[in-house]
C-alpha cells in the first residue's frame, strides 16, 4: 500500500499549493465580490480587462543609414523580445503611422504595471564588459582630463556608497597587450535571473556564445585580482574583482537585485540593443477590447458547458463519472492556481488552452474508465480491474499527451507574444491533466473500489468474443 | 457477440469526400482569401472624444449609424486624458479594419455626421500579430510536425507518424477553408483555436493508433483492415464521449458567446467535428493502404 500513500500525499500537497497560488493575497487588494476573490489573483489580458497604452517617438541616431521604417521594424522585434522574456507575452507592440512619422505603441495588460513595462521598453539595453582606468568618490561627475584617456568615460556605480556616488573611469573595451577586446551584449547567448545564495537577493546568470566565451576567458585570465566592470546603459552594475580565470563562458552579475530587477535586466541583456532611442509621448489607460457583455456571456457559456459535461459524465459512468468530475475540478483549480502563482496573464487564446485541458482531462479519465470496464467484464475484482485498467491505459495517455506537449514546446520556444502565452497555458494544462488522470483519479478510484458493483461482468461470455 | 460497425470498407468514399473538401478549401483560400482582423491586417486608428458620458456600446451604435465599417471595429475606452480646460471627457480608441479607407473628404463627412464627437487623432496602425507570426509560423509548423513524426515513429511506426500528420494537415486545411468560405473574421484567437483543434485531433488519433498497436501484437493473423476496424470499434465509446463533451463546451460558447467570441468558438466547434471525423475515417483507414503496399 506504499504507492497508495505516496500518491495520496502528492495529491494533497499539490492541491494545497494550488490553493495558495489562487488565494494568497498579493498586493493587499480589496476583494469586492466572490468572483473577485476567486479570480482576483489571476491577471487578465487586454481583451478581457484592458490595460495601459504607451506611445513612444522613435529617435534615429544621426549616423544611421537605415530608413525610419526599417528601424521601426527592428525596434518592434527587440521590444517584443524584451516583453516576452519578462513574461509579458500578452502585451502588444504596434507601429503607428501618421504622415511621415512612425511611432511605437505598446499596450500592457493591467494598469499596475506601466512603470515596469516602461523600464523594459524605453531602456537602450547596451551591455558591455569594460576596463576600469580610475575611480573616485564624488557627488558630481568628475571631469575628465583633457587629452588623456580620450575613449574612456566617467560612469556612475549603481549603488551609492556612504552617501556619495562612486564613479569609475571606464573604457568600452579591454586592452591586453596591443589587442583590444570588445565584449558586449551581442556575445551573450542567454541571460536569466537566479537566486543568489551567497550574497542574498537575486543575480543574473550570463552564458556567452563560443566567441564570447573565448574573449571572456582571455580577459579574466589577464585580470586576476583586478576589477572587471559590467556596464548597462552607462551605469556600472557591478565591478567584481576577478578571482580566477573563467574559461567555461559563464558569468554572474551578483548585484543583490530584487527578483523583479533581475528579471528585467536579464530580459534587457538577452534581447540586445535597441537600434534607436525611444522617447515616451503618452500613457493612457485602456478599457477591455472584448467588452463586458461578451466576457459575461462567454463566462456563462463556459460554466454552462462545463456543468453539462459534469452531469453527462455522471449519467454515463455513474460512480466513475463522479471520479472524472472531481478530477476535472481538481485540474481546474491546479491550472488557475499555477496561472495565479506564476503571474501568467489570461486572455481569450489562453481560454482555448483551458478548454483543450478540460477535453484532455475528461478524455484521460474516459480512457481509463473504459479500460477498467473492459477488465471488469473479464471478471476481475474492482481493485484488480483498476490496477489492470491503469497499466493498460498508461501508454495511451502518455503518447497522446506527450505528442501535444512536444508541439506546445516548439510553439513556446519559437512563438512570440500571445502564441507563447497560449503554449504556456497548454503545457501547464496538459501536465496537470496527466497528473490528475494518472494520480488523482487513481487515489479516488482505489478509495471507492469497495463500493463498486461489478455490473459489467456477465459470466456467460460467448465463445469467440474478444473483449 | 456485439456487432462491429464497419468504418473501413467505405474508406475510399470518405477519402474522396475529404479530398473534395480540401480542394474546395484551397481554392477558397487562394481566390477569396481570409477576412483578416485588425490583429493581422492592421487598420485605421481613431481617437474619438465626447463631452457626454458614453458607453462603448453607445459609441458603436453612433458610429455604425454614420458608417457601416464600424460594425466590427475594435473599440476600447481610454482614461487619464489630460485636456486643456476642465470639462469631463470620455475618449475612445477605435480601430477599423483596412488602411486608407478614409480620405480627407470622407473624414469631413464623418465629422459632419457625428457632430457630438470630436476626432482627436487619425492614424494608421500595423497589425501586431502579423509581425509576431509572419516570419516564424512556417518554421514552427515544420519543426513541430517533424518532432511529432519522429516521436510517433519511435513509439509506433513511420507509417503511423505519416498518417497522423496527414490527418493534421487535413484538419488544418479544412478548418482554414471554412474560415475563408464563410468570411469569418480571422484574428489571433483563431490561431489559438486552430492550434487547439490540432492538439485535440492529434490526441484523438493517437488513442486509436494505440489500440491498433496493441491489437496488431495480439491478433497477428488478422488482416490490417480487420484489426483497424475492430480497434476503432473498441475505442468508439471513448471517442464519442470525449468528442461530445468537448463539443458541448465549445458549442455553448458559439451559441451564447456573442459576436466577439464567434470567430474563436467557430473554429473550436468545427475543429472538434473535423478532428473526430479525421481520426476515425482518415488517420486510421489510411494506414491500411500504407501497410498493404509495404507487404507487397
Amino acid at each position: 500500500m506504499r504507492a497508495d500513500r505516496i500518491r495520496l500525499i502528492f495529491v494533497i500537497v499539490i492541491l494545497l499549493a494550488a490553493f495558495i497560488g489562487l488565494f494568497w493575497p498579493t498586493s493587499g487588494k480589496e476583494y469586492t465580490s466572490f468572483f473577485d476573490r476567486i479570480f482576483g489573483n489571476i491577471r487578465l489580458g487586454l481583451d478581457i480587462k484592458g490595460g495601459s497604452r504607451l506611445e513612444y517617438a522613435i529617435k534615429l541616431s544621426e549616423d544611421s543609414d537605415k530608413s525610419k521604417s526599417e528601424v521601426a521594424d527592428q525596434v518592434v522585434v527587440v521590444v517584443r523580445q524584451r516583453l516576452d522574456s519578462a513574461n509579458y507575452t500578452e502585451a502588444t507592440v504596434q507601429k503607428v503611422v501618421s504622415g511621415d512619422d512612425i511611432r511605437l505603441r505598446v499596450e500592457i495588460p493591467g494598469v499596475d504595471d506601466p512603470s515596469v513595462a516602461g523600464n523594459l521598453v524605453g531602456k537602450k539595453g547596451k551591455l558591455y564588459f569594460g576596463e576600469i582606468l580610475d575611480s573616485q568618490e564624488s557627488v558630481t561627475k568628475p571631469t575628465k582630463e583633457l587629452f588623456a584617456n580620450k575613449d574612456a568615460e566617467w560612469l556612475k556605480y549603481k549603488e551609492s556608497v556612504n552617501g556619495t556616488t562612486l564613479w569609475y573611469l571606464v573604457r568600452e573595451y579591454v586592452q591586453i597587450g596591443a589587442q583590444k577586446y570588445y565584449l558586449d551584449g551581442s556575445a551573450v547567448r542567454n541571460a536569466s535571473a537566479a537566486a543568489d545564495t551567497q550574497k542574498g537577493g537575486f543575480m543574473i546568470q550570463l552564458t556567452f556564445d563560443s566567441e564570447g566565451a573565448d574573449a571572456f576567458g582571455r580577459i579574466t585570465s589577464n585580470f586576476v585580482g583586478e576589477q572587471l566592470p559590467i556596464v548597462l546603459d552607462d551605469i556600472v552594475l557591478v565591478a567584481p574583482v576577478v578571482q580566477v580565470a573563467i574559461q567555461n563562458g559563464q558569468a554572474e552579475i551578483s548585484g543583490r537585485f530584487t527578483a523583479q530587477e533581475a528579471m528585467e535586466l536579464a530580459a534587457l541583456i538577452k534581447s540586445g540593443n535597441l537600434p534607436a532611442e525611444l522617447e515616451q509621448l503618452q500613457e493612457r489607460t485602456l478599457g477591455p477590447t472584448l467588452g463586458k457583455d461578451i466576457i459575461r456571456a462567454s463566462l456563462i457559456a463556459g460554466l454552462f458547458g462545463l456543468g453539462i459535461v459534469l452531469v453527462y459524465m455522471i449519467i454515463f459512468y455513474g460512480l466513475f463519472g463522479i471520479v472524472a468530475d472531481l478530477a476535472l475540478l481538481y485540474n481546474s483549480i491546479l491550472l488557475f492556481g499555477v496561472m495565479a502563482g506564476g503571474n501568467f496573464i489570461l486572455t481569450l487564446p489562453g481560454i482555448a488552452g483551458i478548454i483543450l485541458t478540460i477535453g484532455t482531462t475528461v478524455d484521460g479519465n474516459i480512457i481509463v474508465l473504459e479500460r477498467i470496464k473492459e477488465e471488469m467484464k473479464m471478471g476481475k475484482t474492482p481493485l484488480n480491474a483498476i490496477a489492470g485498467g491503469y497499466s493498460k491505459s498508461f501508454s495511451t495517455i502518455l503518447d497522446a499527451n506527450i505528442t501535444t506537449i512536444l508541439a506546445a514546446i516548439v510553439l513556446y520556444y519559437l512563438g512570440t507574444g500571445t502564441i507563447k502565452g497560449f503554449a504556456t497555458t497548454l503545457i501547464i494544462g496538459i501536465l496537470g491533466s496527466m497528473f490528475t488522470t494518472l494520480v488523482v483519479s487513481r487515489v479516488l478510484l482505489d478509495a471507492m473500489s469497495g463500493s463498486i458493483d461489478n455490473k459489467w461482468h456477465k459470466p456467460q461470455v460467448e465463445a469467440g468474443d474478444r473483449v | 457477440m456485439r456487432r462491429e460497425l464497419d468504418f473501413t470498407s467505405k474508406r475510399k468514399m470518405f477519402l474522396i469526400i475529404s479530398v473534395v473538401l480540401i480542394i474546395v478549401s484551397v481554392i477558397s483560400m487562394v481566390t477569396k482569401g481570409f477576412n483578416f482582423g485588425v490583429d493581422f491586417a492592421g487598420g485605421t486608428d481613431f481617437v474619438f472624444s465626447s463631452k457626454q458620458e458614453l458607453s462603448v456600446a453607445e459609441l458603436r451604435d453612433k458610429l455604425v449609424s454614420a458608417d457601416g465599417v464600424f460594425e466590427n471595429a475594435r473599440i476600447s475606452k481610454m482614461g487619464d486624458l489630460k485636456l486643456e480646460g476642465d470639462q469631463a471627457v470620455s475618449s475612445f480608441s477605435v480601430i477599423v479594419q483596412g488602411e486608407d479607407i478614409f480620405n480627407a473628404a470622407q473624414r469631413e463627412e464623418l465629422k459632419a455626421a457625428l457632430p457630438e464627437l470630436k476626432i482627436e487623432s487619425f492614424n494608421t496602425v500595423s497589425g501586431f500579430a502579423a509581425e509576431e507570426l509572419k516570419e516564424k509560423s512556417m518554421w514552427i509548423a515544420i519543426i513541430a510536425l517533424a518532432i511529432i513524426l519522429i516521436y510517433i515513429t519511435v513509439r509506433f511506426k513511420f507509417s503511423f507518424g505519416l498518417g497522423a500528420i496527414i490527418a493534421l494537415a487535413h484538419d488544418a486545411i479544412i478548418t482554414l477553408g471554412l474560415y475563408s468560405i464563410f468570411s469569418i473574421p480571422f484574428d489571433v484567437s483563431v490561431v489559438a483555436a486552430i492550434l487547439t483543434l490540432l492538439g485535440y485531433s492529434l490526441n484523438d488519433t493517437i488513442v486509436v493508433y494505440d489500440r491498433i498497436r496493441e491489437n496488431m501484437k495480439r491478433f497477428r493473423k488478422d488482416s490490417m483492415e480487420k484489426t483497424i476496424n475492430s480497434s476503432i470499434n473498441q475505442v468508439l465509446s471513448r471517442t464519442i464521449n470525449t468528442s461530445l463533451t468537448t463539443f458541448i463546451v465549445v458549442f455553448t460558447m458559439l451559441i451564447f458567446g456573442g459576436a466577439g467570441l464567434q470567430p474563436f468558438a467557430f473554429g473550436m466547434t468545427v475543429g472538434v467535428v473535423v478532428g473526430t471525423y479525421s481520426s476515425i475515417y482518415i488517420a486510421s483507414p489510411i494506414l491500411i493502404g500504407m501497410f498493404d503496399k509495404s507487404k507487397k
